[in-house]
């Protein structure tokens, strides 16, 4: 038992010091605070918004204020995430650190946890923002809290992407790919949707409903809509998309982990 | 301050110049394209879906927002192309916009396009299941502005099985029923309004059984003038003449009875024309409305 214990101890040790020190350099990065500064320019735009659409201001603060939330802190994922790994290779301070007894796997969950946690703390900022243009436009709900719950799970999402992709490729071969993943998550919805009536064979058909199922569907963790409707979220449907979230994540985590086990430093 | 940061001040100096001029000839070239040029800056909703990335309440509300604010400059013909198509798009982004349906129709009313209208209304009902506003909205501009009774009673209809306690809706279905022509129906629905306003003394209750005593009157002179008519058109058709009398209508058994006008006095007639007609007008303060 006590070894047990004792290496459960490293291993939160560990992770939970290069979490910290992935959350200290992340918070330095000019790109954080810049994408933070446009966001939280558009959210108190849509307060401006929301008085050109005559009689509908407290739905334009809320889909313009998720919209902004969603598309910035993806795009924090995505410029923030992708050098994590990468930078440590190239600038070689990744052997201070692997000289050391610190698991390969345990860097990845450590500067994945420290990501994480930056892009959390972006999204409690732009949250506090967004609440505040409500109260002033008096339509406040809480359910804004339940909607931040799905953009981070999405976050959780597009982090593990971004670490997977920043461990086996350039940054810049890295942001590309992570915005791909984000632009095909957010456009498989479509396949079915749009595309599907617009094919008429039926091996066609078939491959368009196959693709649609491969593919990953962020859309699927978004309630935006049901709350700029007041309208409530099916049961069932909250423990099914964060089991879907987490699975991708351990997916993704393990995958990056088993190539950066594999990759040659020296 | 040296030679060469002079100079580079001088640069710039004319370089913004340059910009300067080269904004406000992009701005006269702008100025030059018609209004249809600018309104087709929409894409299509399928491409709007995909373009959104999972945020189309947002550019559901841009659209909206750029659609409210930019009617006015658009003239008329122009607008009556494009403005189905932009709250079409944007209701096809968020299905659930109520308030687009609302404005959309309002904006279709005012140039006239009902078809477009009708469509657009008919979307926004077939999509908010529980929602009456709109049909009634929608039943509005039929039965005041396109005098469309037959849609008005649909949309009447509608908005009455969504929302059967509200009175005005059962007043504007009555109605829309009584231009249609459908005066059995009418008249069931102004009988409940009356039955319903029995006794009530408040101005509102007055008012609606003065408006069911005179609509009740109305559409019982109608069913009876109407059955009226085609029995002395049958007689005249059969005959070549026209009856004399309408109790020469029993008589050939062109009518079961020849009923009586709401005071219980017989219709007047006229042999040369064979025009039937109710022996006096709705009196308001009269016997039979009870006012």
């Amino acid at each position: 038992m006590i070894p047990t214990r004792e290496s459960a101890r490293l291993f939160r040790s560990q992770v939970w010091a290069i979490a910290r020190n992935t959350f200290r350099e992340s918070v330095r990065s000019r790109v954080f605070y810049i994408l933070l500064a446009f966001a939280v320019g558009l959210l108190g735009f849509s307060y401006v918004l929301g008085f050109l659409a005559v009689g509908i201001v407290r739905k334009v603060v809320l889909d313009v204020g998720l919209a902004t939330i969603s598309y910035f802190t993806a795009l924090t994922a995505i410029f923030v995430g992708i050098g994590l790994v990468y930078q440590e290779i190239e600038k070689k301070t990744i052997y201070n650190i692997l000289s050391k007894p610190v698991d390969r796997g345990r860097f990845i969950l450590g500067r994945y946890a420290g990501l994480l946690l930056v892009l959390l703390v972006n999204l409690a900022a732009m949250v506090a923002v967004l609440s505040l243009v409500l109260v002033l436009v008096g339509g406040f709900t809480p359910r804004i809290f339940a909607a931040a719950y799905f953009t981070a799970l999405e976050l959780m999402v597009l982090t593990a992407v971004a670490i997977f992709f920043s461990s086996v490729a350039s940054p810049v071969v890295s942001a590309l790919c992570t915005a791909a993943f984000y632009v095909i998550g957010h456009t498989s919805t479509a396949l079915p949707e749009v595309l599907l009536p617009q094919v008429e064979s039926i091996l066609g058909r078939k491959f368009v409903v196959l693709l649609y199922h491969v593919l990953p569907d962020l859309n699927m963790l978004s309630i935006t809509n049901l709350v700029a409707h007041d309208l409530p979220v099916a049961p069932g449907f909250t423990p099914r998309a964060t089991l879907y979230t987490l699975l991708f994540v351990v997916i993704l985590l393990s995958a990056s982990a088993l190539s950066f086990r594999r990759r040659d430093l020296l | 301050m040296s030679l060469r940061h002079a100079l580079a001040l001088i640069l710039l100096a004319a370089l913004l110049v340059t910009a300067g001029s080269l904004h406000s000839s992009l701005a006269d070239i702008r100025a030059g394209y018609s209004d249809e040029f600018r309104s087709y800056y929409i894409p299509s909703s399928g491409y709007m879906k995909v373009a959104s990335l999972g945020q189309r309440n947002f550019w559901a509300d841009l659209i909206f927002v750029w659609a409210v604010q930019y009617f006015d400059r658009y003239g008329e013909e122009v607008r009556g192309a494009n403005l189905l198509r932009t709250f079409d798009t944007l209701t096809d982004l968020d299905p659930r916009f109520f308030e687009a349906y609302i404005f959309g129709c309002l904006f279709l009313s005012l140039d006239q396009e009902w078809d477009a209208l009708y469509r657009l209304a008919d979307k926004g009902i077939a999509l908010n299941s529980k929602n009456w506003l709109l049909p009634w909205e929608a039943g509005t501009y039929a039965f005041f502005q396109a005098k469309d009774y037959e849609q008005a009673a649909r949309y009447f209809q509608i908005a009455h099985d969504r929302n059967p306690g509200e009175i005005l809706i059962k007043d504007m279905l009555a109605n829309s029923l009584k231009y249609r022509g459908d005066y059995g129906r009418s008249l069931d629905f102004w009988t409940k309004i009356r039955d319903q306003f029995e006794g009530d003394d408040s101005p509102r209750g007055r008012f609606f059984r003065l408006a069911a005593d005179r609509n009740i009157f109305d559409l019982r002179v109608k069913i009876d003038l109407r059955r009226l008519e085609a029995a002395v058109a049958a007689f005249s058709k059969e005959r070549g003449t026209l009856p004399q009398r309408l109790s020469d209508l029993v008589r050939d058994g062109f009518l079961p009875g020849v009923p009586m006008d709401p005071y219980g006095e017989p219709y007047l007639y006229d042999p040369s024309s064979g025009e039937v007609r109710c022996s006096k007008p709705f009196n308001f303060r009269g016997a039979y409305g009870q006012w």
